[in-house]
């Protein structure tokens, strides 16, 4: 069954699918964001006069084979954000999940989180001044409180070493077929300077300015939890360190705070050290991934053969960025 | 060779300032922001336009010299590719990491001169 798309077939369907769990009525469908992997809508579940705003997120049947690099299911999601939750990290509230016959695709619907999560207002406007003071350290603890998450009822999560993942990420640069004398250099760096000591633990793999929701008051949820594996808790660190996701703000956490506030509200939480050395290998990384990920986009096509949309095609000219800065990282290490 | 006018370079300047000044105030929401997308690829040719060649030489010449050839400059990248690929190629080279930040340095004049606190 095709899932549906326009608003009027996409409210009609939720109608049926809510009224499961109760009465109610399905108001102000919106929908937020067209993303290239999914499709996001904001509406109000009105019960007896009030209401309760949700969110539908509906993600694409994956189409072609499954690769090695992790991508959960919408109900694998789900399961994350449902253990993540119970385990006092802010994921999103899941209410349900999305089934065949829902005529919706793959999904789910959340509780809605109030907030900003545009980074560039994050990093810049006065109204999140209080926000940025505390969002480091918050960070910190919450990322801690990720490390520690039971893992029993998440049999399908891979574990990826950090051999691992570079496998995944060669191979991916290999498919597109780009040939960049840079990205070899960052692939030989990252195979020569693995680290072999690292306890593994339930790792987002997305945690940046951009994917969380923030109040005047700091962080309110994480988002995007769907490429969630087993790995090096280390690589959380250092994705939100990435200058990528700063969007022009100082702070090298995320835009907005200092990395000994994150480090210290990390210890203090985890009682774990942090390894500042093996922060800044995952911050080199994932910027060799982030250009990866350029590479791919900016090379991507249409069925016919002509590019890909311009958006995709301009994000391919980004791939400069973590390169730079993933040699600027090394020479700092050296 | 034919002498165009204007330049590509100008040309796609045209274009880009019509784009940015005409059109985009009438727009909002989805239409706003591909344009704006346009607008900024429009940016990036017209540097390449304009930086494109001058660039390209000095990677040439930066190639010539640290793979000791002189093939062109494609077959030099895909020989440097290899040789780091199958490890051939020490990361220590004398002057390879200052080639490779020097090219991507030049590429970032032309793809996003901020990054490189150019204005």
């Amino acid at each position: 069954m095709a899932a549906a798309r326009d608003p009027e077939a996409v409210a009609s369907a939720l109608q049926v699918v809510l009224s499961r769990q109760g009465d109610g009525e399905v108001k102000g469908l919106r929908r937020l964001t067209g993303g290239a992997t999914k499709t996001t809508w904001s509406f109000d579940w009105v019960v007896q006069g009030s209401p309760q705003a949700l969110i539908l997120q509906q993600t694409p049947a994956p189409t072609g084979p499954k690769g090695r690099a992790p991508k959960l299911s919408a109900a694998e999601d789900a399961a994350v954000m449902r253990v993540a939750r119970a385990g006092g990290a802010p994921a999103p509230v899941v209410r349900l999940v999305l089934e065949e016959a829902d005529g919706l695709g793959e999904g789910y619907v959340t509780e809605a989180v109030p907030g900003e999560t545009l980074g560039k207002k994050l990093v810049r406007d006065d109204a999140f001044a209080g926000a940025r003071a505390a969002m480091a350290a918050q960070c910190g603890q919450i990322l801690a409180t990720i490390h520690r998450l039971p893992l029993q009822d998440l049999g399908f999560l891979q574990t990826l070493s950090p051999a691992d993942e570079l496998a995944v990420y060669s191979d991916l640069l290999a498919a597109c077929g780009v040939r960049h004398p840079a990205l070899s250099y960052a692939r030989r760096w990252v195979r020569e300077h693995l680290p072999t000591d690292w306890t593994p633990a339930l790792v987002h793999a997305d945690f940046r300015t951009g994917n969380l929701i923030v109040g005047p008051e700091g962080v309110r949820c994480v988002l995007d939890w769907e490429i969630a594996r087993i790995g090096d808790p280390m690589q959380d660190l250092g994705v939100l360190c990435m200058r990528s996701w700063r969007f022009g703000g100082a702070g090298e956490v995320g835009g907005f705070g200092d990395r000994d506030d994150l480090y210290a509200a990390y210890e203090a939480a985890s009682g774990q050290p942090v390894c500042r050395a093996r922060v800044r290998f995952w911050e080199a990384f994932s910027n060799l991934k982030w250009a990866i990920a350029c590479a791919r986009r900016g090379s991507a096509s249409r069925p016919d053969g002509r590019p890909a949309s311009v958006e995709l095609s301009a994000v391919g000219r980004r791939l400069e960025e973590p390169l730079w800065d993933f040699f600027q990282l090394i020479q700092e290490a050296a | 060779m034919t002498v165009f006018v204007p330049d590509m370079a100008r040309l796609v300047q045209a274009t880009a300032d019509h784009l940015e000044h005409e059109l985009l105030p009438t727009l909002e929401g989805y239409h706003r922001f591909h344009t704006r997308v346009c607008v900024n690829v429009l940016r990036i040719v017209q540097r390449q336009a304009e930086q494109g060649a001058a660039l390209e030489a000095a990677e040439w010449a930066r190639l010539r010299e640290l793979l000791a050839s002189t093939e062109a400059l494609p077959a030099l990248n895909e020989t440097l590719v290899r040789q780091l690929d199958d490890g051939s190629l020490p990361l220590d080279a004398p002057g390879l990491a200052a080639h490779l930040q020097a090219t991507l340095g030049d590429a970032l004049a032309i793809n996003n001169p901020k990054w490189i606190g150019k204005p």
